[in-house]
């Protein structure tokens, strides 16, 4: 009993610490710069700080391009994945166990760590500054084909053999049986791998030089160069502008989601 | 990638293997062998099948009738000899032929049903069709679903259906894509006693009504007699018999096929003899000609004798019943004749005294005894 009372504050409080930084946020964003900080309940509210971060860049670009690069790399993880998962979950070829130890290995290392590489890799294909840059070096998601080979592998081989009796291709079969099955998976996949590029800052940076390229997490870095000092009022304002639509996504479809990160594993 | 086994789609013309006149061949194997590391799991097998028949092989656990239906399925590929259905070669490594499963116009009926857990049951029997890119008749799927008694639950999941209603799922789908060689592999041995028995009846109707050609695996002799029009037996990769249900129980290959397709008794016997399909046998004390297997020698041998090949009458064999089981019409006895052991004969009324037998030839079969 003493132990369940106890988790249950350690709980609270890690949900209050967690919280804080996005009540201030809201805080922020509705009060004027003299008001943010003096925490006065009867301060009034104001909408300005949203027109003013919304005209301070053009935002409504780097939303598509976010929206974009986004859906894109999403795509390109849910097609290279599940194929490479399939392959690895029931194809037996030369060089297979060497092939996902590679994979494995990819898992290990920090993406960040690529940087330098990558742009390399990335100028020689002349893609500098081109939003396709950006999702690029995510397309063959490592992580997604080692997820997508387990959940693979734990549908019951009768039900493709099935598949391939009444006439299904390899092909009909992964779309008809391995990934319906695979769905709460795909679906948390999903929702970790928008949230990770929506919010990926520093290789997005490096790789865009222009708003015609640039996505929301570099959009914003225009408030934290203020020659005034920062004011937190504005940032917040448009932090919370950037973040909404996840926000919001997650609000509405948080039944699904719970769901589909415990049958998916994944925390 | 070359995982999946090389798939040719541009076979050689069909092979007839039936003569004008006889129906065509759904199946018919040729010295079909396969090995898995450790063993030989088929050895040297030859089998045809009829259309229009209904085939059930008969094996233990470990016979290797899951493997032959792997084989015919494509899902396994084979090592040696040669697999054609319906005319159609569809293995044979010799020439590097393997058609891949998608391509052999098959059924089947698995033993845990296999089915699609996302999909409803219209769906189920719509995905043969979809997946050949055939039309969808839905008349005659409504129709097929009647017939197997799911009229009502074509929206159901399989999760919220009963075990006997998915096994008919499962049969209906496997036969929805109009399939020229149906497999069952054990469809009944994962269903309590009572489901057992109904699904047998609706597989003999399904299969009078739609005349089908099916092979039908099962380690369950009342099922396999039940139901196919032939039957064969496989014992440690070997086919020891393949025939007619009336071939197994008359003739059977080996005491072991005997006592798999019904009630006998044994006599031991000396063999005087053998002349090819009779021989003459001397059992207590009176020489007999009776049908023989060709292996028979002069010699010891072994009579079968079935509960129909001794039959009461004057002056015959003074028998003693050593047990007895009424069977609604008639009385299944057990009698000892001399020395013999127990011996199976179909009396009307058990006798106040003891019975006196007389041997029906013809009913009878010897068989030789493998040292």
């Amino acid at each position: 009993m003493n132990g369940s009372r106890l988790l249950a504050v350690a709980m609270w409080l890690l949900a209050a610490l967690w919280i804080m930084p996005l009540l201030f946020a809201l805080w922020a964003a509705f009060h004027s710069f003299a008001d943010a900080t003096h925490f006065n309940p009867l301060a009034p509210l104001t909408l300005d700080n949203f027109v003013r971060a919304w005209n301070a860049a053009p935002f409504a670009r780097y939303f598509l391009n976010t929206f974009l690069m986004v859906s894109m790399t999403l795509v390109a993880q849910l097609v290279i994945g599940s194929l490479a998962a399939y392959a690895f979950a029931r194809y037996r070829f030369a060089g297979r166990n060497l092939l996902f130890s590679l994979i494995l290995i990819q898992l290990l290392v920090m993406p960040n760590m690529l940087i330098v590489e990558n742009y390399r890799t990335v100028a020689q294909l002349g893609l500098v500054d081109h939003l396709l840059a950006v999702g690029l070096p995510y397309f063959a998601s490592a992580f997604g084909i080692f997820l997508l080979r387990q959940t693979f592998m734990s549908v019951p081989k009768a039900l493709e053999e099935a598949a391939r009796i009444e006439g299904a291709g390899p092909l009909a079969v992964l779309w008809h049986v391995y990934l319906p099955l695979a769905r709460p998976v795909l679906v948390a996949y999903g929702l970790v791998s928008v949230s990770y590029h929506w919010n990926d800052f520093l290789w997005p940076l490096v790789v865009t030089n222009t708003p015609g390229s640039r996505v929301l997490t570099v959009g914003l870095q225009v408030f934290s160069t203020s020659d005034q000092g920062v004011d937190w009022s504005v940032i917040s304002a448009a932090a919370l502008m950037t973040s909404a639509p996840l926000l919001a996504a997650f609000l509405i479809f948080q039944r699904q989601f719970v769901q589909s990160f415990m049958r998916a594993g994944i925390r | 990638m070359s995982a999946e086994p090389r798939t040719i789609f541009n076979e050689s013309p069909a092979t007839p293997q039936h003569a004008a006149g006889e129906p065509p061949c759904a199946l018919a194997i040729e010295s079909l062998t396969h090995r898995y590391t450790d063993a030989e799991v088929l050895r040297d097998l030859q089998l045809q099948l009829p259309a229009g028949e209904y085939a059930c092989l008969l094996g233990d656990s470990g016979s290797g009738k899951s493997t032959l239906l792997q084989l015919i399925a494509g899902i396994e590929r084979a090592q040696s000899g040669r697999i054609v259905i319906a005319d159609r070669p569809v293995a044979d490594p010799a020439r590097d032929l393997h058609v891949a499963p998608e391509r052999r116009g098959l059924g089947m009926v698995f033993q845990d049903q296999a089915l699609w857990p996302h999909l409803t049951v219209q769906a189920h029997l719509e995905f043969p069709l979809r997946a050949r890119r055939q039309a969808v008749d839905h008349q005659a799927l409504a129709a097929l679903l009647q017939r197997v008694g799911l009229s009502g639950l074509e929206h159901r999941r399989p999760g919220a259906l009963s075990g006997g209603q998915r096994q008919r799922v499962g049969l209906a789908r496997a036969l929805a894509g109009n399939p020229r060689l149906l497999l069952l592999d054990e469809p009944l041995s994962a269903v309590d006693t009572a489901m057992r028995s109904e699904l047998r009846t609706y597989l003999k109707r399904l299969f009078d009504e739609l005349g089908f050609t099916a092979l039908h695996v099962t380690h369950d002799p009342d099922e396999a007699f039940e139901l196919g029009t032939r039957v064969g037996v496989l014992e440690r990769g070997e086919l020891v018999q393949w025939g007619t249900p009336q071939q197994l129980y008359r003739q059977p290959a080996s005491l072991n096929v005997a006592r798999l397709s019904g009630t006998c008794g044994v006599a031991e016997v000396e063999c005087l003899e053998h002349h090819g399909t009779t021989a003459h046998v001397r059992w207590q004390g009176t020489v007999h000609e009776v049908p023989a297997h060709p292996d028979v020698r002069v010699g010891r041998a072994q009579l079968l004798l079935r509960p129909d090949a001794l039959r009461p009458a004057t002056n015959g064999l003074s028998a003693r019943i050593a047990g007895a089981r009424f069977q609604g019409d008639r009385w299944l006895a057990h009698v000892q004749i001399g020395e013999s052991e127990p011996l199976p004969v179909h009396l009307a009324e058990i006798p106040t005294h003891p019975p006196t037998l007389r041997l029906d030839e013809s009913a009878a079969w010897l068989l030789p005894i493998h040292e």
